[in-house]
């Protein structure tokens, strides 16, 4: 009867890419299986993995649409997995659950392999797993533009920052900010580093106590 | 009238410009009258600092920092111990263009972070300020 798996890792409901990746890895070869888990890690760790994607996919006969389901599938599956900690989750469970969703049994192996060996993720890769972070800044550029003269004013002279922020997650966000707004900006970025101070302060007067 | 406006505008005109350019916009044939002239005067030292901002605003294209909020966060209990009793920056910043839904940035920090984008933000600072002196 449907279901009655209860209690899974993936939980009462397997999630839809997770099943789809299940039947799609059944009849594939072991090569591609491993090109495409070594993909999924590393976007599990962070990495940028467009190129690679793209390599598999013009060495393959798979289709784009074939190809974003396994991934995605893979890295639900694997992202899940990860999050629950290892005193806990017993292999075994893992490899039943695997058995269950008809995933053959060398790939089951391979995942295990990640999960519970030493292929799984760096520390700081699972940290993005857990989910527990926001992205931070990795990279800001900047640079002060004065804008001479515009179709609506003659005479602009207005400084303006231009900003460009690229992010622990991948992505890159370019804005502008008025010079009143980045006074603002400067007080509270100040402000946060004493607070953050005062804090840490604190907490060891605490420990002291 | 209306180009008139446009004129002022468009140079940023101080008081001593507004002036002399209304002066001789009286002076001239077809005119404006002197009481016209006054009314327009007012208007202007009312409103130029808004007026100059939205002409500016006119050639922003790119996405603009429209506001943040932000929060510290202590953490109390963790699955990794050093992690326990370091403060975290919550910061979220709104960007976003005139007239469309803006998008919020949520950012993480840990001391060092704030500390080094603070020290960017002291070079931004500088900059400006050499290019106020020099001009």
């Amino acid at each position: 009867p449907g279901g009655g798996r209860g209690g899974g890792f993936l939980g009462p409901r397997v999630p839809a890419e997770v099943e789809a990746m299940a039947r799609g890895v059944q009849d594939m070869g072991k090569e591609t299986f491993r090109r495409l888990l070594k993909v999924t890690v590393n976007a599990l760790e962070g990495k940028d993995c467009k190129e690679s994607v793209k390599l598999i996919a013009d060495s393959t006969n798979l289709s784009e649409e074939q190809l974003a389901f396994l991934i995605s599938g893979m890295y639900t599956l694997l992202r899940e997995a990860l999050r629950l900690p290892l005193s806990t989750f017993k292999q075994e469970v893992f490899k039943e659950d695997l058995k269950e969703l008809r995933i053959p049994e060398d790939f089951i192996v391979d995942f295990s392999s990640i999960v519970f060996g030493n292929r799984r993720p760096a520390s700081e890769g699972t940290a993005l797993i857990q989910g527990s972070r926001l992205p931070s800044v990795q990279d800001f550029k900047w640079r002060v533009d004065v804008a001479i003269s515009t179709s609506s004013l003659a005479r602009a002279l207005q400084p303006s920052i231009l900003m460009m922020m690229k992010l622990s997650d991948g992505t890159a966000h370019r804005f502008e900010v008025p010079v009143a707004k980045f006074q603002e900006l400067r007080y509270n970025v100040a402000l946060i580093l004493k607070e953050m101070n005062d804090l840490e302060k604190r907490s060891i007067l605490k420990i002291q106590d | 009238m209306r180009s008139l406006l446009v004129s002022i505008a468009s140079a940023d005109m101080d008081l001593n410009q507004l002036e002399a350019f209304l002066t001789a916009q009286t002076k001239k044939q077809g005119g404006i009258t002197s009481d016209q002239a006054a009314v327009i005067a007012k208007f202007w030292k009312n409103h130029r600092i808004k007026i100059h901002e939205s002409l500016i605003n006119q050639s922003r294209w790119d996405n603009v920092l429209k506001n943040m909020n932000w929060r510290v966060d202590l953490k109390s209990q963790s699955r990794h111990i050093d992690q326990i009793n370091t403060p975290v920056a919550i910061v979220e910043m709104e960007l976003g263009k005139n007239g469309q839904e803006s998008e919020f940035l949520c950012l993480e920090f840990d001391e060092a972070k704030v500390s080094q984008m603070l020290k960017k933000l002291s070079e931004i600072e500088e900059s400006m300020t050499l290019l106020t002196q020099t001009t």
